[in-house]
């Protein structure tokens, strides 16, 4: 994703893209961990 | 001169953790330094390695600092490439260049991965990967990478302004196997579904456990295993709004349904 598109995004959906993103990251990041955990 | 150490410089953190058999979960820099705003990137940055440690899993942050690829960056790594100016974009192609140059650098999901099993990490948390665009030829670096690099990665699919089908499609091409989580849709980041079925899904972190135990033991597919854990339907932005699915073309919610679907 290039920072062009990802501040177009910010901007046209006024902020909520940002919360979004960073949600989905979270998710991801806590999904991730605990697959590591089942697999270690 | 530039002094640099060539090495990919593993933190003590999860050094100790891979010395020991403990999880570790890779996580790549860009989204610090490129993908969000400042000064909020660092939080960011910081709350998402606590996601990771929240499970009883060790971050690993991969970026680069003055040239040193850097597995498990520490909070001043952290602090540099969201604040610095100048912070390259590494793909797998400039680490070596970047670091010759003594660069700082952030690094995608095809770096990330690369990097991360030359560590001996097996497990990575993203955004998005990057995918097939829908108008000039532009295929990110992301799928040939996961078509010859072990890694397991989490994500929520790729942004729907791709070509989600033509993704899935090289993805297939390439031999990089794609399962949702508790989905047979594929995500579309910003949106629960793309709107393309998969052929599998899992539905919790012992079945994808028991697939790369199988992996392992069968010892024939050495590509990357996509992880697709779509938002929930009620945390998704609104599908209609054409500028999640094209920033240039304002046609895009009629578009929806012709291209995105088959």
């Amino acid at each position: 994703m290039t920072p062009f598109l990802l501040a177009h995004f910010h901007a046209a959906t006024e902020g909520k893209s940002l919360a979004v993103n960073v949600r989905i990251i979270l998710r991801n990041a806590e999904l991730a961990g605990r697959i590591a955990v089942a697999a270690a | 001169m530039i002094v640099t150490d060539l090495h990919i410089r593993v933190g003590p953190h999860v050094a100790e953790a891979l010395r020991t058999g403990q999880p570790v979960v890779a996580l790549e820099s860009t989204i610090v330094a490129h993908g969000l705003p400042r000064p909020d990137n660092l939080r960011v940055a910081r709350e998402i390695e606590q996601a990771v440690r929240a499970t009883g899993a060790v971050p690993a942050t991969i970026g680069m600092i003055e040239g040193t690829l850097t597995v498990g960056l520490d909070d001043a790594g952290l602090t540099r490439l969201a604040t610095a100016d100048g912070v390259a974009k590494l793909s797998v192609r400039d680490l070596a260049v970047a670091a010759a140059a003594g660069a700082d650098g952030a690094t995608t999901v095809a770096a990330t991965s690369a990097v991360a099993v030359a560590a001996g990490i097996k497990v990575f948390a993203t955004g998005g990967l990057g995918g097939v665009h829908r108008e000039a030829f532009d295929e990110s670096n992301d799928l040939i990478t996961l078509a010859r690099t072990p890694i397991t990665v989490v994500c929520a699919g790729v942004k729907s302004i791709l070509d989600v089908g033509a993704t899935l499609e090289r993805l297939e091409t390439l031999g990089v196997t794609v399962v949702g989580y508790g989905t047979r849709r594929f995500p579309g980041f910003y949106i629960t579904d793309a709107g393309f079925d998969l052929d599998w899904s899992v539905d919790t972190p012992e079945q994808v456990a028991a697939v790369l135990a199988a992996r392992r033991e069968q010892g024939v597919h050495v590509g990357g295993l996509v992880v697709a854990n779509p938002l929930p339907l009620d945390e998704q932005l609104d599908p209609s709004c054409t500028t999640v699915r094209s920033p240039t073309a304002s046609p895009g919610c009629a578009a929806r349904g012709s291209r995105a679907r088959r």
